[in-house]
């Protein structure tokens, strides 16, 4: 994924986020989210689960966070050096 | 707070003994690694993570994008982990031990094969290289 594509997708994703945080953490509480093209894409009471049904998505959508409902995604991006 | 200290290598790499859950391992520092929470990053083997998740020990599991030196950005995986700093001399714990939940370990799973484990600041005591 390239730069421009990581900010346009993180944008869409923060603001999705920001509109479904208490609906997601009141109607998923105690389960892992996906959140990408500005959507919940799967929900499942495992991260592996909710990878899983990612993976399956056609196509794969280039950014997204997997959480747990109670906890905020991050959106920051990591440097590995 | 112990202070403990460990000798920085010549190649600029900078490993320090930590125990994860119930298991120690000598984890590379990965400076890039440190965040805004002042997380700090560890490099680890694969096998390292495949382990620790097999036997349940890391929680909280995150997907979340990182980028390499390259410019290159992708996907990783990270989740929660107790942890804590070995002495290098005695081998004994010091410093305090992260609750399982309350402290960060990012682990982080790339195409590479190169794989990172992170833990907040506060697990580490007092750290000191010479």
């Amino acid at each position: 994924m390239d730069q421009a594509t990581y900010d346009r997708e993180t944008a869409i994703n923060r603001k999705a986020y920001e509109q479904l945080k208490n609906q997601i953490r009141t109607e998923h509480a105690g389960k892992y989210v996906a959140l990408g093209l500005g959507k919940v894409l799967a929900v499942a009471p495992t991260f592996d689960e909710v990878k899983a049904a990612v993976d399956q998505l056609e196509p794969i959508p280039e950014h997204v966070l997997i959480f747990p409902a109670e906890m905020e995604p991050s959106f920051e991006l990591v440097y590995d050096f | 707070m112990p202070q403990v200290r460990w000798q920085a290598r010549s190649d600029g790499l900078y490993w320090i003994d930590v125990a994860l859950g119930t298991r120690s391992f000598s984890l590379m520092i990965d400076l890039g690694l440190v965040d805004l929470n002042g997380r700090v990053g560890f490099s680890v083997e694969p096998a390292i993570y495949a382990q620790l998740k097999k036997a349940g020990q890391l929680k909280d599991f995150l997907q979340q994008s990182n980028r390499d030196a390259s410019g290159k950005i992708f996907s990783s995986e990270s989740g929660r982990l107790a942890a804590q700093l070995i002495d290098p001399i005695t081998f004994l714990p010091v410093g305090r031990r992260s609750a399982p939940c309350n402290e960060r370990c990012d682990w982080r799973s790339q195409s590479s094969g190169r794989r990172f484990l992170s833990s907040f600041e506060e697990v580490s005591g007092e750290l000191g290289f010479g």
